[in-house]
């Protein structure tokens, strides 16, 4: 009976008539106490004690869940708009549950303390159907037996037939507490779309933790930087000369000042970028270097051309002044000679040598001793700087990598952010082809990757979030001097056996295109903790069977015979075979190791092994 | 006028009280026309042993309504007519010197009108409080001392009070002592046009001489009757409550109370609650004393009970509308 039902009975009670509604089927039990003078009303109201009993548990189940839906309301809005931190205590998951639970406590203890008796179960009766306490006093009379008792007990039997008595309690929620507990409701969805400022907070700091971490590594990369003799080092200090010194100030500063990890990560991308393009010009002054020096490998310029392949700067310096000193003990052949090889050597040098070279081979030519060895003498300036930023190739690539290590740090602190949604961007797709910050070291030329899919896209494809090893590049070696094992678990260019200028073989692969080598970059990649960025799906090799392509890996250079081909990617130099069968069984091995630490499917699994069984071959 | 003196039956069954009242209330009504609630609020206190106050202007047929009342019931009627010089004696009786047997001179007790049945003291506030104060010891007692003796007074005894509530001046209100020895103080409303057309038909045309209804000792029989009605836990409480809620002090009282009452009900008018509450539940044909016929009762057994204070009087507060409060404030029990 609702409320307005309950009202409108009362009103016809006070006018005295019977509710004529409100008669309903007979129950079974007042028939069977209509016969006998005794009147158990206790039993007879019973369904009205049972109503009366779930409408306390509804109610109070609805007051309840409006009480928690406030106090939660509250908790949200208080851990939304200020971050959750001493002196409060605990959490507000804990302080939500102990509401919860001092709620339940609360709800049951009122329940307890009036739980519908008897009494108010017969008292109600009365109410709603005008009886005017004829049921209570015969449930309180009930052991009397005079004549006006008995009277009054048959009177209320009569009374009491023909009612429906589940009528007595009220059935349903009122409206209000109804629509409290809806408001409630929407109260606490209000809340939760509050900016989450604890959360900010703490990515916030993870973050701020996470850059200054990245910082601190790159400080301590600077530091650890090989100095020209007589520089103290110090971690504030940078050889000025280094550009790789100077672009790692540069990223240490920018990374001290980040404001996101966002901005870390660009800034992290940056000094990539121009260390790979340290790299590149450092690769095309050694080729330049490689160049001259063949083309003085011969007669007076000999040992010119062997300290040009030394890369000692101080020897080819001296090497350069002697050859100078002792143009006025040469022969006219001799300085023919001479000329003829500076000459040479002018066609390929760089620019910057050429007309100093040139110069040099004409005044000998002219027997103009003083104008040659004036030439040789700038040329032996020019020679140096070529050769610091051939030497510096070596070292961008080390540090290519250990950049590369600092960012792919950095980026999975911020994937494992679960509300950085800045960062999600970052993170790599898990179908995207393998995403690799290849810094391959150029030795003999860029890498040649071959048609393994979109290798290509992967050497040099610059991500921010996980980086997954362009194992395909196989190629492509990472960190130091070709000796990287390009697969990694998430964690790129994990290099075996990196070595700061450390010249070794120079990791060259083949890969030979076959259609049972998909994905050839990929593989490995997984890496992020959370399996994001998993990316290293790598493109299905598009390889054609039977098709055979040639994959260089740029290296330190070498000794030893070599053969020049020209590449899609331009001219390049091949490297030993030797060096290349012992670095791609260190691949191979790398891969199968790391295999084990991602979950790739089974089917390319299997298609790695295969790649790297096919190139050991 | 004839009256008819068959008694009636002596069954004093709890349903007779219905039918007794019943048939006093069709009695009554063939003399005085309209006035039901005032017909039926008195037959309550007379069931239930008290006297009525009966208030209103003059000519609404409250003398009528005694005699009425006197004719059904077969009881012995005086009517006293208060004056200001109404003596205590002359209600109460005196000695008075007559000669005996043998002729000597003796004091002899000339009993009162007051030693009747049914006592219609007519507009008891003309007389002095003296005279006034004369009816306490009848009223409460049921005795009457005079000299150095204490007579009982006839069983039943009634006093039906009237008083006008105009002309004000040269009248003794009533001392709080003797309203509240008053069962019920009724107010008898002015009739309605209706009720005017069935005077002036009686005035044209007197009705037949009143039936009796029953007698004295039935009377005192369905009384005891009424004494044995049973009132639930709920009903007493509930009637406790009220007159403690009349009381300025009491923390569930109503505005009204904290604000122009100066003393609330006494013991009496719970007494008069709830025994006109079981009378009026046998009258209605129950037999259980209910939380309505206390809130029905509430008025006339209370209303002359309650004392107002001057700021009440000033502004016109009537008691009714302070019980009628402090019920409302109440609530359901």
């Amino acid at each position: 009976m609702t409320h307005a039902g309950h009202d409108g009975m009362l009103q016809r009670c006070r006018t005295g008539r019977f509710p004529a509604h409100g008669l309903a089927v007979v129950m079974s039990m007042v028939t069977a106490n209509l016969s006998g003078s005794s009147l158990d009303v206790d039993f007879m109201v019973r369904p009205v004690r049972r109503a009366l009993a779930r409408d306390l548990m509804l109610r109070s189940s609805a007051r309840a869940l409006l009480a928690f839906l406030l106090g939660v309301a509250v908790i949200v809005a208080v851990a939304r708009l200020s971050p959750w931190q001493p002196p409060l205590p605990g959490t507000p998951l804990g302080w939500t549950l102990a509401y919860l639970a001092a709620v339940v406590v609360c709800t049951a203890a009122k329940v307890a303390s009036t739980w519908p008796s008897a009494i108010s179960a017969i008292r109600r009766t009365d109410q709603v159907f005008c009886l005017k306490d004829r049921l209570i006093t015969a449930y309180e009379f009930r052991g009397a037996t005079s004549e006006i008792h008995e009277l009054q007990r048959a009177e209320a039997q009569r009374c009491l037939g023909g009612t429906n008595l589940a009528e007595a309690a009220r059935m349903r929620l009122p409206l209000i507490e109804a629509t409290l507990v809806v408001i409630s409701g929407l109260l606490v969805a209000g809340a939760f779309w509050l900016p989450n400022t604890h959360a900010t907070s703490h990515d916030a700091s993870a973050d701020t933790s996470a850059i200054r971490h990245a910082a601190a590594t790159t400080s301590q990369v600077l530091k650890n930087l090989p100095r020209p003799a007589g520089q103290k080092a110090g971690p504030s200090e940078a050889p000025t000369a280094d550009p790789v010194a100077q672009i790692l100030a540069g990223l240490q500063k920018q990374l001290a000042s980040a404001p996101s990890t966002t901005a870390a990560l660009k800034s992290l991308s940056s000094a990539q970028s121009q260390l790979q393009n340290l790299q590149a010009s450092g690769q095309a002054a050694s080729a330049a270097l490689q160049a001259m020096s063949q083309a003085l490998s011969s007669g007076p310029t000999k040992p010119l051309a062997q300290a040009l392949q030394s890369g000692n700067i101080a020897a080819t310096q001296k090497a350069a002044q002697g050859l100078a000193s002792q143009l006025a003990k040469m022969s006219a052949a001799q300085r023919a000679d001479v000329a003829s090889a500076l000459e040479r050597a002018a066609n390929n040098a760089p620019s910057s040598l050429t007309q100093d070279l040139r110069q040099a081979a004409f005044s000998l030519s002219d027997d103009d001793l003083r104008a040659a060895s004036q030439a040789l003498a700038s040329a032996a300036k020019q020679l140096a700087q070529q050769e610091t930023q051939a030497n510096s190739r070596a070292e961008a690539s080390r540090i290519a990598s250990q950049v590369q290590q600092i960012q792919s740090d950095l980026a999975n602190s911020v994937t494992a952010s679960p509300s950085n949604n800045d960062n999600k961007a970052l993170s790599t797709p898990q179908n995207q082809p393998a995403v690799a910050q290849s810094a391959g070291t150029p030795g003999a030329g860029p890498t040649q990757i071959g048609q393994a899919g979109q290798q290509a896209q992967a050497a040099g494809t610059e991500t921010n979030g996980q980086q997954s090893a362009a194992v395909a590049s196989a190629a492509s070696a990472q960190g130091t001097a070709g000796a990287s094992a390009a697969t990694s678990n998430g964690a790129t260019g994990a290099s075996a056996s990196s070595k700061a200028g450390a010249s070794s073989p120079s990791s060259a692969s083949q890969s030979r295109g076959s259609s049972a080598v998909p994905g050839a970059g990929a593989g490995k990649s997984n890496a992020n903790q959370n399996g994001r960025g998993s990316g290293a799906t790598g493109s299905s090799g598009s390889g054609e069977k039977g098709q055979q392509q040639t994959v260089f890996v740029p290296s330190t250079r070498l000794s030893g015979p070599g053969v020049t081909q020209t590449g899609p990617l331009g001219s390049v130099v091949a490297v030993g075979s030797p060096a290349y069968k012992q670095l791609i069984a260190r691949y191979g091995a790398a891969a199968t190791a790391g295999l084990g630490n991602i979950a790739l499917p089974p089917s390319l699994q299997a298609a790695v092994k295969r790649y790297f069984n096919d190139l050991q071959r | 006028m004839s009256v008819d003196l068959t008694p009636t039956t002596d069954d004093t069954s709890p349903e007779q009280v219905k039918a007794i009242g019943e048939q006093l209330h069709a009695a009554i009504s063939q003399a005085v026309v309209g006035q039901a609630d005032v017909i039926q609020q008195t037959l309550v206190a007379l069931l239930a042993g008290g006297h009525v106050l009966l208030e209103g202007v003059p000519g609404l047929g409250k003398t009528l309504l005694v005699r009425s009342l006197a004719q059904t019931l077969q009881l012995r009627f005086s009517r006293i007519q208060f004056t200001p010089d109404l003596m205590p004696a002359d209600c109460t009786g005196t000695n008075i010197i007559g000669e005996d047997e043998l002729g000597g001179r003796t004091f002899r007790f000339q009993p009162g009108p007051l030693f009747a049945n049914l006592v219609l003291a007519d507009e008891i506030n003309r007389a002095t409080p003296k005279t006034q104060s004369a009816l306490l010891e009848a009223m409460q007692e049921h005795t009457i001392t005079v000299g150095q003796s204490t007579r009982e007074l006839p069983q039943p005894f009634f006093v039906l009070a009237t008083q006008n509530p105009l002309e004000m001046e040269g009248t003794y209100p009533l001392p709080e002592a003797q309203l509240d020895r008053f069962f019920f103080k009724v107010l008898v409303p002015f009739p309605d046009a209706g009720v005017l057309h069935g005077i002036l038909q009686r005035t044209i045309q007197p009705p037949d001489a009143l039936s009796v209804v029953t007698d004295g000792p039935h009377l005192l029989a369905l009384r005891a009757v009424a004494r044995t009605v049973p009132v639930a836990s709920n009903v007493a409480d509930y009637a406790v409550a009220l007159i403690l809620a009349t009381h300025p002090a009491n923390a569930r009282n109503g505005s009204l109370v904290r604000r122009y009452v100066r003393a609330g009900v006494s013991p009496r008018g719970l007494q008069a609650l709830v025994t006109g509450a079981q009378v009026r539940a046998l009258l209605d044909g129950r037999f259980n004393a209910s939380t309505d016929d206390i809130r029905d009762l509430a008025l006339p057994a209370l209303r002359h009970r309650l004392l107002l204070n001057f700021e009440a009087l000033a502004e016109g507060v009537s008691t009714d509308a302070v019980i009628t409060e402090t019920i409302e404030t109440l609530g359901n029990p």
